[in-house]
């Protein structure tokens, strides 16, 4: 008789035992399901928040993605004729506000073309763009500082030069045109390019044409999709001559970064790794488990690519399904949570799916359960062939029953089971882990948000940028400041950022307080080539230039040795020396804030001792000067210690107008200026900040800090932080937690048959439960140690 | 003589999903000291109910259980597990010797489970008797099914119980074997002069026994 062949059985026997085994198959599909929902959230979250941060870095720099500056006639001529290059924007700048520079902010009168205006995506605040030769649009803010507000449809005169560096003194005239048009900001924002590369008051062709010829070209392009890489070819091309700035490094400059885009990059890898050894335990567990199964149909015959067949239906009816639906699931629920994120971040997000992060999400989530079905069959194979072996040799090792308690029949199953109970333990850890993780970053950024609000207060920062190339902020502009009505207290204060002094402490070698100020700056710089210069013989000074009588007072009421009288002061001759106690953080040596005698302090320099400071010259030489120490400081009380501090890594000096003057130096082309003014709680700040912006307008204008502001701004991201945190710590937990229960579910089934013996012989059934106390007991033990020490080790390396 | 097991209009039902099964139907029976009871019957007749619940593995319904005349189904748990522990010996069908422990561990277990430190000497005896003494190291599954229920069988006697309640020893076994079984039963039963009552479907088995007695329905017939 023929025997009729029957196929597709294995198939069969997957769908008649996940049938059968209804209450296995769900806690699979479970784990399962929940691992791609968490896969596709990770994604959705990454992918959906950097659509987000790019959108709203669009919405503030344009779509552009290089600008070329400074184009002479051949760089224009290679540009335009680029066929990778899908867009190109001319900017033509015909010449600058005069005396604007004071302003921090060069006003250039220029014009932009269509494509331009688009990929910078400008946009009118009111009216339109200029029609004529005789109209003008301007950007707000400029209008503002130049005091033209309300003047829209009405006849402006601007003084405009065409010479457009700041140390070029050029002729000036006077132009009249009618405001049509106010544009939104956007200079500011554009910082890349040094933001006077732009034109803030934009006219039509022959609007520039009435000021003279083109001074400066830029250029705003995009390339074809795909076709990135001509920017590279551009940069090597010789016949290219102008600069080339890019507009996604403008992120690192801005603020419009959405926070803690590491941190998603870092969860996603982390969902990626956990969800890759979630789906391969369980997916190895369920298999391993029916060994009995497998070895029956090995009985009966059944070929080893039979049984592949039957996991591979397995995982295509457990995996489709969950794929399918913990996908979706995923892009669910991370749409509902956006529009929570977006309260807590205020922050508009888009609402539309990352197709990306779908499309990477299903893959991975394919991948990730096709592997660990794969690696599974390959461990059945192991199985089948070798188990035998393998249990006799960890029998031999531990066969030894030295006495019959809970604890040691726990210890003999670890023993024999001893890659699944660390399995086990791994996952509770890693519970442990994100907790801790989680409590600990959180604590720290609550921390440090409220040292922030302590030691900022209420008020605002007003600093001059190093791009800025002005004089400052006139001793006249902070008197006028200290007026406004609600201000407590206006202090200013000079710092060396450009020019860099030096500091010889080869004298003072054998201090262990330098050699750590030495040491903690070297750890602090990320170049060799900066490392390697950095030596006891050569230190770098950090100086505080104070020139108000008021503002030297916080630090006089510290000081430990000597004296500073107003007459001293006045000279301008100075030097107090800030050797505040250093204290370890992380193997490094930072100023603390309140010495207690637990730090390492410094007592060899003395009041009147001189310090060699010098400045390097071009060719290497020194140009060296002894300071004399005028006084020490050795600590600050914690009012005291509001920013600007000195301290920190590295030598400090408060010293007088006339320190510069003995290098040689002019300080007022080489500092920083930083004008700290505070306000009482009861003010209303943007009253108080109208009255600051508009006394800068009059004066030197600076980038304003709102300390308020910035509170604000730090706390929404610590929220932000929050809200991301917890949501995949509740799904990992809520995973593990279903992996877990899966598995101890799993060995008390293994366990019954050898508990019903051991109770026919006489065992208290308090004897299993005391042992699965103990169980319990350890198996949180070692993971809380296991996450302990995981997580003091990631911060160490972080 | 003494009675050693009583059981005392004991009733015991079990529920298999909506449907109720009555085990055993106000069943009484006693056993006297030294005795040897088959119990014999058919499938589901009530017979493995009746040596779990005179083993105290399960608890009766209703009616009471006496061993050495105490009533044991309103002791304590710790109680009855003592009483498992020195009184009664167990052989099973399937042998059930933990797969993880060696022969002598599996024969010491129930010495081990009380806390005594167990006669080595005597362990040794009783391991040469079933003829397993030189395969004290083994594991279960390195066993023929015979040498495993001669493990059960010495395992059974390491606590020096008064009572043997086995359930079909030689159920699982060729006749060969089992005959070896059986006789080794008789032997410790003289050795050691223990009662028992063997549950066993093989008449050749029951032939041992002093008593045969019939279940049907959860009751003697």
């Amino acid at each position: 008789m023929k025997r009729e062949k029957r196929h597709g059985i294995e198939r069969e026997l997957s769908i008649k035992r996940i049938r059968s085994q209804k209450k296995y198959s769900i806690l699979i599909v479970s784990v399962l399901l929940l691992t791609c929902t968490l896969v596709q959230i990770g994604f959705q979250m990454s992918e959906g928040l950097k659509a987000a941060y790019i959108e709203n870095r669009k919405a503030v720099y344009g779509e552009w993605e290089q600008v070329f500056v400074d184009m002479d006639e051949s760089s224009v001529k290679v540009a335009e004729e680029n066929p990778f290059l899908a867009q190109t924007g001319k900017i033509r700048i015909y010449g600058a506000i005069s005396g604007d520079y004071l302003e921090n902010r060069q006003m250039n009168i220029g014009t932009m073309d269509e494509t331009a205006w688009k990929l910078g995506r400008l946009e009118m605040k009111e009216g339109r763009l200029p029609e004529n030769e005789h109209e003008i649009a301007m950007e707000y803010s400029t209008l503002r500082s130049l005091g033209y507000e309300e003047m829209l449809g009405k006849e402006i005169t601007l003084d405009v030069t065409s010479a457009l560096s700041i140390l070029e003194q050029g002729e000036s005239k006077s132009y009249a045109y009618t405001l049509c048009g106010i544009l939104k900001d956007y200079q500011i924002n554009w910082e890349i390019c040094n933001r006077h590369r732009f034109p803030t008051g934009i006219v039509t062709r022959e609007g520039g044409d009435r000021i003279g010829s083109i001074q400066d070209m830029h250029m705003l392009v995009k390339a074809k999709e795909g076709s990135e890489s001509v920017y590279e070819d551009l940069k090597d091309s010789e016949e290219f001559t102008c600069g080339m700035d890019e507009n996604v490094e403008q992120d690192k400059l801005s603020d419009v970064s959405l926070p803690y885009m590491d941190f998603l990059e870092n969860i996603r890898l982390l969902i990626g790794g956990a969800s890759i050894c979630i789906l391969f335990l369980t997916v190895s567990r369920s298999i391993i488990s029916r060994e009995q199964f497998w070895r029956f149909l090995d009985a009966l015959g059944m070929r080893r690519g039979q049984m592949y067949q039957i996991i591979f239906w397995e995982a295509v009816l457990f995996g489709a399904g969950a794929v399918i639906v913990g996908n979706l699931a995923g892009i669910g629920i991370y749409q509902l949570v956006i529009p929570v994120f977006e309260k807590i971040t205020e922050q508009t997000l888009p609402q539309a799916i990352a197709w990306e992060g779908v499309l990477f999400g299903t893959g991975f989530s394919v991948l990730c359960i096709g592997a660990s079905y794969g690696l599974s069959a390959v461990q059945l194979r192991i199985l089948l062939k070798e188990k035998k072996k393998k249990v006799q040799k960890r029998r031999e090792k531990y066969r030894k029953i030295v006495r019959f308690t809970p604890g040691r029949v726990l210890l003999h199953k670890w023993q024999m089971h001893r890659v699944r109970k660390s399995v086990e333990i791994v996952l509770l850890a890693s519970v442990f882990l994100i907790v801790g993780f989680g409590k600990m970053e959180i604590s720290t950024r609550q921390e440090e948000l409220k040292v922030y609000q302590r030691l900022t207060g209420n008020g605002y920062y007003l600093s001059t940028m190093e791009i800025t190339n002005s004089p400052g902020i006139s001793k006249q502009t902070v008197d006028k400041l200290e007026q406004v009505a609600g201000v407590t207290s206006v202090e200013q204060y000079h710092n060396n950022e450009k020019e860099e002094f030096w500091i010889d402490l080869s004298e003072y070698a054998e201090s262990e307080y330098f050699q750590k100020v030495v040491e903690t700056l070297v750890a602090y710089l990320n170049e060799t080539s900066i490392k390697e210069k950095i030596s006891i013989e050569k230190v770098r000074l950090s100086l505080l230039t104070i020139d108000r009588w008021q503002d030297i007072q916080r630090f006089l009421r510290n000081l430990d040795e000597g004296s500073l009288t107003k007459e001293e002061f006045e000279q301008g001759d100075f030097c107090i020396l800030d050797l505040t106690e250093l204290q370890e953080y992380d193997g490094k040596y930072l100023s603390a804030f309140s010495p207690d005698g637990q730090g390492i302090s410094e007592d060899t320099v003395q009041v009147g001792d001189e310090l060699p400071v010098y400045t390097l010259n071009e060719d290497g030489s020194r140009n060296e000067n002894p300071i004399p120490v005028t006084a020490i400081l050795r600590g600050m009380k914690e009012e005291d210690v509001r920013n600007p501090q000195i301290g920190g890594s590295g030598i400090s000096m408060i010293v007088g107008k006339n320190f510069w003057k003995k290098f040689g130096k002019s300080r007022i082309m080489e500092y920083d200026q930083i004008v700290k003014i505070l306000v009482s709680d009861d003010v209303d700040a943007y009253d108080t900040e109208g009255h600051i912006l508009s006394i800068l307008k009059q004066g030197t204008a600076v980038n304003v800090q709102n300390n308020h502001e910035e509170y604000k701004k730090i706390r929404q991201e610590l929220y932000s932080f929050i809200g991301m945190y917890s949501i995949f710590a509740v799904f990992y937990m809520i995973l593990i937690s279903i992996v877990l229960y899966q598995m101890f579910l799993a060995e008390k089934q293994e366990e019954k048959r050898e508990w019903e013996i051991l109770q026919s012989l006489g065992m208290e059934e308090k004897f299993q439960k005391k042992m699965h106390r103990i169980e319990v007991l350890w198996m949180m033990g070692c993971a809380g140690v296991i996450g302990v020490f995981t997580l003091w080790g990631a911060c160490r390396l972080i | 003589m003494k009675t050693v097991i009583r059981l005392d209009k004991v009733s015991k039902s079990y529920t298999l999903g909506e449907k109720k099964i009555t085990a055993l139907k106000e069943f009484s029976f006693e056993v006297k000291s030294g005795e040897f009871v088959a119990v014999m019957g058919r499938s589901g007749s009530g017979k493995s109910t009746f040596l779990k619940i005179a083993g105290t593995l399960e608890k009766p319904d209703t009616g009471a259980v006496f061993l050495n005349g105490i009533q044991i189904n309103g002791l304590s748990q710790k109680r009855i597990c003592k009483i498992r522990q020195k009184k009664i010996g167990f052989i099973f069908q399937q042998y059930q010797l933990l797969p993880e422990y060696t022969i002598w561990d599996n024969v010491c277990m129930p010495l081990y489970i009380a806390h005594t430190v167990p006669d080595k000497a005597y362990i040794r005896q009783l391991l040469e008797k079933v003829g397993l003494w030189d395969r004290n190291g083994d594991y279960p599954d390195q066993l023929s099914g015979g040498e495993q229920q001669r493990v059960a069988i010495a395992r059974a006697m390491a606590a020096k119980p008064g009572v043997i309640l086995a359930d079909e020893p030689t159920g699982n076994l060729d006749y060969q074997t089992g005959q070896e079984i059986m006789k080794l039963i008789c032997a410790s039963r003289e050795l050691y002069r223990q009662t028992i009552v063997m549950v066993t479907h093989d008449m050749d088995s029951a032939n041992y026994a002093d008593r045969i007695v019939y279940m049907e329905d959860g009751a003697l017939r």
